[in-house]
């Protein structure tokens, strides 16, 4: 009964707030009917209503996905200092991170969804049930490990907020043990799904040993940006005191994995370049487009153009230190490596194809509608869960 | 039963000009044999003796006849460098002798040794019949006309249209066969859009059913098929409103099925692509083509320095043409990353699709490196009257939309020892198709006599498609 009380309690803490709060659900809610009458179009009509074709087979929604994955991965980051070296100001936020894990691996499932063909066919993958191809489809295992990664993001949070409610202090051995499996299973996720891009021999431009260490760190410069904005966000929101020292962690882990992120990155610019074999054509049409096909060319400039302002502002202590300037450099960095990792690294794989053919691809009105949608549920989810998570931290939410 | 006597009396034919004997006799060749088309009556609508008893000397030194349209462009041949001037019927062999019309690669062979010997082991020229039954082959006067044997260009077929100038690309596509069209358009007045689109597949609850729960492939017991197959053919009857047969051939037990394709002999004409087309029942619209045909300048073999596009008369001169399709390969990458096993390659080398297993996840597209595979991004049109009915569940039955499909090597036709529509309908004689296994097979035979390439061979994805020059 107790356990029914507590739902009803967190779902009231959900339904309550603000009229800020309302009209912030209010968006989200709206935007997210839009990607789902979006969606029912591409339902009703198929995957025609995207511009995705036989020679760019994956686009917006794989990108996204490939992004999102590295964003729930980006937990370890709080969760690594605040259990293994038990630092207070972050342990006070990790649920928080990890609640921003579970609403990124709920929108790469949605990704995944909205882009397979047959969507009726989704139980085909569940072992016993269906015919699950394991472990010889790396796409098997980033079922398994998104799956994984999704149940001990619940749980971890889940049974942490469930002891705070009763006002007790949770059972270490409930929970620990899972939460080091967890560190372990976030640097799975992103090696995967980059295993997933490049186990392919016949996709040069994915086939590239550093693709995990490029995903890794790419993550790990856009996951504490994104936290650093959901943080402001919250403290703006005056329910939680999130502590400067948090803001200036995060930062400074953004400050290590840009530039990494960006020498990696450097480093496959050089192979494909210097060396100037035939693969160099995807990394061509990428930067400056091939044969006067140059769609994705000013996306990428403007995606490392946003980083690397996001880079100087990271980098220079007095800069980082006004909150206005971290809060745009972390906008910038989100949006500079979604675009370098997404769109930038999916679509130039398909480009040329292997039959020399230069298709390109840029996402269809209904396409950006549905990724827009996706994002706003993500948006929603985070929203509900991270206010009762505060409630219950602070509190405010407690058994009677 | 093997045709290594055969072929081995072909070659002898060519060395030793002895035309006593046509390549295989016998009412009915078996199986692997092989036997030449009659050319004599061919040609005995102006038999030459009508009119000459002997050559007419003039005519032998000028190299051209003012009575009948025959332009000689044979290089320096003069009538009776070929044709016996005491029996006009005859042909006439340098070292002496004479053979007849319906032997003339023998004279042919004299000067074009090396054709000939491809010739003989089945590398150049066209074959027609089964890759299994009595197989015919062409003799040179079948392609060449003997007084100017070069091949004159022919216009190719429409070039594949390109996705990003795809007609009606994003045009809500509505399906005539389809019975319950009111109710999903009652659904999407009712605002449920998802619920429509989930059940615009159905005719029936129980079929639905039956369809969401059908197994794979490899899982069905001979009653389930029965079932499916039973289901499927109804389907296909109200769609191409005539009866359908949907056949499922197991594996040609001991077979590794293989294409030879001869780049010399490919001439870029597109016709193996529409004959496919139309034999596997791909969509109309959006178009669905199994085989690209690449051209290539001649230097490289590379298909993204190439053309895919390609317009008017081939060949073009200093062009090569290089048809690309499913490779079949040994080591298939498509195969490895599927996440539901709904593609698997069968003992006799053909990779398959269960496209009512498929989840359309398009991995094994990015997987490919020959882009041998097609997604059918909605319903896919074809016109009832064109739909072809005999089908194979694996192989050319329509396909839903949502899924993968990609060539199979017909198997629905090779499996029962016929050939590939593709090759059935190539005017050159540039592909051939077989039995690795089987020794005497033409694709065996190119093997072992030519120097083949595959594509990619550094990916070590081990292709069943041989390519060699002639």
């Amino acid at each position: 009964m107790g356990y029914f009380r507590y739902w009803g309690a967190m779902i009231r803490c959900a339904a309550l707030g603000s009229k800020a709060y309302y009209l912030w659900l209010a968006t989200l809610v709206a935007v997210t009917g839009v990607g789902v009458w979006a969606y029912a179009q591409q339902l009703e009509q198929g995957l025609a209503v995207t511009h995705l074709s036989d020679q760019v087979s994956w686009g917006a929604y794989i990108a996204n996905f490939t992004f999102l994955v590295g964003i729930a991965a980006a937990a370890v980051l709080l969760v690594v200092p605040s259990y293994v070296y038990h630092r207070s100001d972050l342990k006070r936020v990790v649920l928080i991170g990890e609640l921003m894990a579970v609403s990124a691996i709920v929108m790469c499932l949605a990704f995944v969804t909205v882009d397979i063909g047959r969507p009726d066919r989704v139980l085909h993958l569940i072992p016993g049930i269906g015919r699950l191809n394991f472990p010889s489809s790396i796409l098997a295992w980033d079922v398994v490990v998104l799956g994984g990664y999704l149940v001990l993001n619940l749980h971890i949070p889940g049974y942490v907020l469930y002891a705070r409610y009763r006002g007790q202090e949770p059972t270490r051995r409930y929970y620990l043990p899972l939460v080091f499996l967890s560190i372990g299973w976030a640097i799975s996720i992103h090696t995967v799904t980059a295993f997933l891009y490049s186990g392919l021999g016949g996709r040069p431009f994915w086939n590239t040993a550093i693709l995990a260490p490029r995903f890794l760190v790419s993550a790990f410069a856009s996951g504490p940006a994104l936290l650093i904005l959901c943080f402001y966000a919250i403290e703006r929101s005056r329910t939680l005191e999130v502590g400067e020292s948090v803001f200036r962690y995060l930062a400074r882990v953004a400050s290590f994995a840009l530039p990494l992120n960006y020498f990696l990155l450097g480093c496959e610019v050089f192979k494909e370049f210097y060396t100037d074999s035939a693969h160099v054509a995807s990394a061509r049409y990428l930067f400056f487009g091939l044969h006067g096909h140059s769609v994705v060319a000013p996306y990428i400039w403007a995606g490392l153009a946003m980083g690397a302002t996001a880079m100087v502002i990271f980098l220079t202590p007095r800069l980082r230190a006004r909150r206005g300037l971290l809060v745009a450099a972390s906008v910038l960095a989100v949006v500079g490596v979604w675009i370098e990792k997404g769109m930038g690294l999916v679509v130039p794989g398909f480009v040329p194809s292997p039959a020399g053919d230069i298709v390109e691809y840029a996402p269809s009105l209904l396409e950006g509608l549905i990724c827009l949608g996706i994002w706003a549920l993500g948006a929603l989810l985070f929203t509900v869960m991270a206010k009762v998570a505060i409630a219950i931290l602070t509190g405010r939410l407690r058994a009677a | 039963m093997n045709a290594l006597p055969a072929v081995a009396v072909a070659l002898l034919l060519v060395a030793c000009g002895d035309a006593s004997s046509p390549v295989a006799t016998g009412p009915s060749p078996s199986r692997g044999q092989v036997s030449l088309g009659s050319r004599s009556g061919k040609v005995a609508a102006f038999p030459c003796s009508q009119c000459h008893a002997q050559v007419d000397p003039a005519v032998v030194a000028g190299g051209q006849t003012k009575k009948h349209a025959v332009a000689l462009a044979h290089g320096p041949l003069a009538c009776t460098t070929c044709h016996e001037p005491g029996d006009m019927d005859r042909l006439r062999l340098a070292a002496g002798g004479t053979t007849s019309f319906d032997t003339v690669h023998a004279l042919c062979g004299q000067c074009h040794v090396e054709k000939a010997r491809a010739w003989a082991f089945g590398a150049h020229g066209k074959s027609i019949g089964g890759w299994s039954g009595p197989r015919q082959r062409f003799v040179c006067t079948d392609c060449h006309s003997p007084h100017a044997p070069a091949l004159p260009m022919v216009v190719a077929k429409p070039a594949p249209v390109p996705p990003r100038r795809r007609p009606q690309r994003r045009a809500p596509m509505t399906r005539p066969t389809e019975p319950d069209r009111d109710r999903r358009g009652f659904l999407k007045l009712l605002g449920l859009g998802t619920a429509a689109a989930a059940a615009s597949t159905t005719t029936a609850c129980s079929t639905d059913w039956d369809r969401f729960f059908q197994k794979h492939y490899k899982e069905m017991t001979p009653v389930d098929k029965a079932l499916v197959f039973a289901r499927l053919e109804a389907e296909g009857k109200a769609r191409a409103g005539r009866p359908v047969k949907i056949g499922d051939p197991p594996p040609v037990e001991g077979a590794a099925f293989a294409f030879a394709i001869s780049l010399s002999l490919c001439n870029g004409n597109r016709a193996c692509v529409y004959a496919c087309v139309e034999e596997n029942n791909q969509g109309r619209d959006p178009a669905i083509q199994y085989i690209k045909v690449v051209e290539l300048d001649r230097g490289t073999l590379d298909p993204e320095k190439g053309d895919l596009y390609y317009e008017g008369e081939v060949p073009k001169p200093g062009k090569v043409y290089l048809p690309m399709q499913c490779n079949q390969c040994d080591d298939p990458p498509c195969v490895k990353v599927c996440p539901v096993e709904a593609t698997w390659k069968e003992r006799d080398g053909i990779v398959v699709i269960d496209y009512d297993w498929c989840i359309g996840c398009r991995y094994c597209m990015a997987a490919c490196p020959y882009e041998a595979r097609r997604f059918n991004f909605t319903e896919p049109k074809i016109p009832a009257r064109e739909i072809n009915p005999h089908q194979g569940y694996l192989s050319n039955r329509p396909r839903p939309r949502g899924v993968v499909e990609k060539c199979h090597f017909c198997l629905h036709r090779t499996r029962l020892g016929n050939n590939p529509a593709c090759m059935e309908a190539c005017t050159t004689g540039a592909r051939k198709f077989g039995d690795l296994n089987d020794p005497t097979s033409e694709v065996a035979q190119i093997l072992k006599e030519k120097r083949v390439f595959v594509l990619r061979e550094e990916l070590a994805t081990h292709p069943r498609v041989f390519y060699y020059f002639d």
